[in-house]
């Protein structure tokens, strides 16, 4: 038996801790523990439970080693957008505010809303 | 076959005919080892194709490993390629699958109808051509938001934009509310990934954001966490005074904190 299997130490926990509820309410109460139990080293914990990031990183980092498993690895997708009509330099919509003592002021429409104001 | 798959073949036309297609839109929530739903699992489970769109690699095998007939939707996407051309090639791949007679399940992040358009799109068009559908809610990256914040929207009021259209079309803004800005790390992109003109354009939202709620206002840039575990990624900023350094990452929400 190869190594390989064995290597995604993150990603094999995270699924189990989809499917063992026990085991997710454990984790949700003392994540360097069961970190620890699935394998990774302290300063491997210290960076995973950094931020998202951290752990993102992770995750990947041990996934793109897999042969099988490095196609997951993709950068995050929006998956809505301006509408297609909304043009910058054309605003369609009244910038007034529905109540003045309470709204925001209005701003002057530029002709490029991208681009930054004078200094 | 879980009990919520047999829910969606319950729903499928009568008459018998066991080609005949359906289509079920789910969404993983933002961390899939918490958030995925009984029923969109089983939906998951169930299906005889299954299509996703999702932000993380755990997510992705979750799924695969509950279907394997999966396979994703990211092969659409292009760096500058525009993402309504993705979206129409997405909506076109999932109806084609459809109504060639499968039982469909779209596994999208998050929730699969919050800033997420093909899944809309892509019922209206399955039920316009006589097939059953439907969409399951889920866990999105403002309910993350809330809970990770301590917002209740009945306190505060809420308003909450894509982050292009708000520059873009300027509604009008309810100081005193909270604004959740989502997409920031996308702000002014149309194509599939973010550029290196995100952040300048971001500078020009924080200064017109500074010009409506005025400098001082707290405000934080938010990134639910995807992981159980592991704490949401915040920096908070007070407007005009010490956001120069804020700069959102791809999958960034800005929340512009209530002043009451």
């Amino acid at each position: 038996m190869t190594s390989v299997a064995s290597e995604p130490r993150l990603t094999d926990l995270f699924l189990r801790l989809a499917d063992d509820p026990s085991l997710l309410e454990a984790y949700g109460r003392d994540p360097r523990s069961a970190l620890a139990a699935a394998g990774l080293g302290a300063a491997e914990i210290d960076t995973a439970v950094r931020s998202p990031e951290a752990m993102r990183t992770a995750v990947e980092a041990e996934l793109t080693t897999d042969p099988a498993l490095r196609r997951l690895v993709t950068t995050p997708r929006m998956s809505t957008e301006t509408p297609g009509e909304l043009e910058p330099d054309k605003p369609s919509e009244p910038d007034e505010p529905s109540d003045p003592d309470e709204g925001s002021e209005p701003d002057e429409p530029s002709d490029d809303p991208w681009e930054s104001r004078p200094a | 076959m879980g009990v919520a798959a047999g829910l969606a073949v319950a729903q499928a036309p009568a008459g018998g005919d066991a080609r005949r297609g359906s289509l079920t839109v789910v969404g993983t929530g933002i961390d899939v080892a918490s958030h995925l739903t009984p029923a969109a699992r089983g939906a998951i489970e169930g299906a005889d194709e299954v299509l996703y769109l999702l932000a993380d690699p755990v997510a992705a095998l979750r799924v695969e490993t509950l279907n394997p007939r999966a396979s994703s939707l990211d092969h659409f996407y292009g760096p500058t390629k525009p993402r309504r051309e993705t979206y129409a090639e997405i909506v076109d791949a999932i109806v084609g699958a459809v109504t060639g007679g499968a039982r469909v399940c779209v596994v999208l992040y998050g929730h699969p109808g919050v800033f997420a358009l093909p899944g809309h799109e892509a019922i209206a068009r399955v039920r316009a051509a006589g097939f059953p559908a439907r969409m399951l809610p889920a866990v999105s990256a403002l309910d993350c938001l809330l809970a990770d914040l301590g917002i209740d929207p009945a306190t505060t009021g809420l308003q909450t934009y894509e982050a292009s259209y708000f520059f873009v079309r300027r509604p009008t803004v309810d100081p005193r509310a909270t604004l959740v800005l989502l997409q920031v790390g996308m702000l002014g992109e149309r194509g599939g990934a973010p550029t290196g003109a995100v952040a300048s354009g971001f500078r020009v939202l924080l200064d017109r954001l500074t010009e409506l709620y005025g400098s001082g206002r707290e405000a934080v840039l938010y990134e639910a966490s995807p992981f159980p575990g592991t704490a949401p990624a915040l920096a908070r900023l007070r407007l005009g005074e010490d956001d120069g350094a804020a700069t959102p990452a791809v999958m960034s929400t800005l929340c512009v904190l209530s002043g009451r």
